[in-house]
């Protein structure tokens, strides 16, 4: 099962959470404004590593934060 | 736990700055109830006063709690709590009970204060069996 690090209120079940996105990281050799926005919002890398994510902790402290999850292992870490 | 009940509960919801809910002068007799850095629920007694202008603070009617002693809450960890309880005491303890969201004031003599939304206390009663 899929555990999960709330910052504040430590592991738990990934149930007690809702996963909010993949942190948008859109690379800075994209420049073009419009392409910017594509690039955020529809070209997914699927790294098969670290990414960062957004979760929200429903079921506990109710608080939006920011992990990074190795998608080989799904160890957590803090994002820097 | 049969005889024990939850109760709704009357305090005041908080948030503010970190640094001002740290150092918070709380009335007597207040319990409170840190959810997160910036944001508590403070059980009983006068309004509190903030040292930050911005801060907000609500009268709280939304929990319901009650109390167990040390047997009822290794129990109810025991059979409904499937995350780790923290080993310091005072903390607080806050995740699925049963499937439903709840938290645990764990205070130092052993007790715990279980509290639960009000609208889901029916549904954990009944999960736990509580009266
Ligand atoms: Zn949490």
């Amino acid at each position: 099962m899929l555990r999960v690090t709330c910052p504040t209120c430590g592991t738990r079940p990934y149930e007690e959470f809702r996963y909010g996105s993949l942190f948008p990281v859109t690379p800075d050799s994209i420049t073009d404004p419009d392409a910017r926005q594509v690039d955020h919002a529809w070209m997914q890398d699927n790294v098969a590593g670290p990414i960062t994510e957004r979760w929200f902790h429903e079921a506990g402290c109710r608080r939006w934060f920011t992990a990074v999850r190795d998608t080989r292992t799904d160890a957590w870490s803090q994002p820097d | 736990m049969a005889e024990r009940t939850l109760t709704p509960l009357a305090g005041w919801r908080i948030v503010a700055e970190p640094g001002a809910i740290d150092v918070a002068p709380w009335p007597d007799g207040a319990e409170v109830v840190r959810i997160s850095a910036d944001d508590a629920f403070v059980i009983g007694g006068a309004q509190p006063d903030l040292a930050d202008p911005h801060a907000i603070v609500t009268p709280e009617h939304g929990f319901a709690g009650v109390v167990l002693d040390a047997d009822a809450l290794s129990r109810l960890a025991e059979c409904h709590v499937e995350w780790q309880l923290p080993e310091g005491r005072p903390a607080l303890a806050q995740g699925q009970i049963a499937g439903v969201p709840g938290k645990l004031v764990l205070r130092e003599d052993g007790s715990a204060l279980l509290l639960v939304a009000c609208a889901a206390a029916h549904e954990l009663a009944e999960r736990v069996g509580l009266t």
